[in-house]
């Protein structure tokens, strides 16, 4: 009786990276609601100044947490690939 | 984590989920739940940073002349309504001859505020809330003393001064700016 193959990512490290990510993913989550709330209390202290670098530094922030969501999921897909492929 | 053994039926290896384990959060799920709110997170100081861009100094409102402004010597003020008629508001006209106009409730307890020219009492003319002492600046609007100090200064009243005298008032200044 053959072994079959797991349906999900077996390789070493591969549940260390994901909780990497998420916890990677949390913590600009926070950042991001700091900013937000300075900036909303700058505005409304007065200082137009920052609202635009704040909005600036928070869109990067997005880039970085989709980009490490499209990393996640296009590793976990190439993986499914590769074992229908060896299947 | 059983899904699967010789006794399982097919449907169990196309839907291997136990109630169990229905209500668990993946991993992945939840780093897209994250995804989601860093994009709100994202909106929001967008929406900060257009109203930022944006942002005018004066609220345009409806003009209102100010009726006895033309006739206001140096040193002296009126009390008109404004922006509407329960909205006391203070033309002064100062020492110098400019126009100057606020609100006239106090940002404490909304005592009416008054200008007081210089000289009475060897200090330089200013507003003053006779409630709890209170001074502002008269060219800000800034509380320099007493209750507020601590707090939003007066509103001020954007004013349109024309070649014959007349005054009208044109809108509020922004409460930033004021």
């Amino acid at each position: 009786m053959a072994i079959r193959k797991p349906r999900f990512d077996t390789r070493p490290g591969v549940t260390a990276s994901a909780t990497a990510r998420v916890w990677i993913c949390g913590i600009i989550c926070v950042v991001q609601y700091w900013l937000l709330t300075a900036a909303n209390e700058a505005f409304h202290g007065g200082n137009l100044k920052v609202g635009l670098p704040a909005f600036l530094a928070s869109l990067v922030c997005f880039v970085l947490v989709a980009g490490l969501i499209v990393v996640g999921e296009s590793g976990s897909h190439k993986m499914q690939e590769e074992l229908r492929d060896n299947e | 984590m059983k899904y699967k053994s010789s006794t399982s039926p097919k449907w169990r290896e196309d839907f291997p989920i136990e109630q169990e384990f229905d209500d668990f959060v993946t991993r992945r799920d939840f780093i897209r739940f994250l995804g989601l709110v860093s994009a709100g997170l994202a909106v929001g100081s967008g929406s900060v940073a257009v109203n930022s861009l944006t942002h005018t100094e004066v609220e345009a409102l409806p003009e209102l002349a100010v009726a006895g402004a033309d006739t206001l010597k140096p040193g002296s003020w009126l009390v008109f309504n404004y922006p509407d008629e329960h909205s006391p508001a203070m033309l002064i006209r100062r020492e110098d001859g400019e126009y100057a106009a606020y609100l006239q409730k106090c940002p404490h307890l909304a005592c009416p505020v008054s200008y007081h020219a210089a000289g009475s009492d060897g200090e330089p003319e200013g507003l003053r809330c006779h409630c709890h002492n209170g001074r502002f600046d008269l060219d800000t609007g800034k509380g320099t003393a007493g209750p507020p100090r601590e707090l939003r200064p007066l509103r001020r009243v954007e004013l349109r001064v024309a070649d014959d005298g007349s005054v009208s008032a044109v809108g509020l200044a922004k409460r930033h700016k004021a």
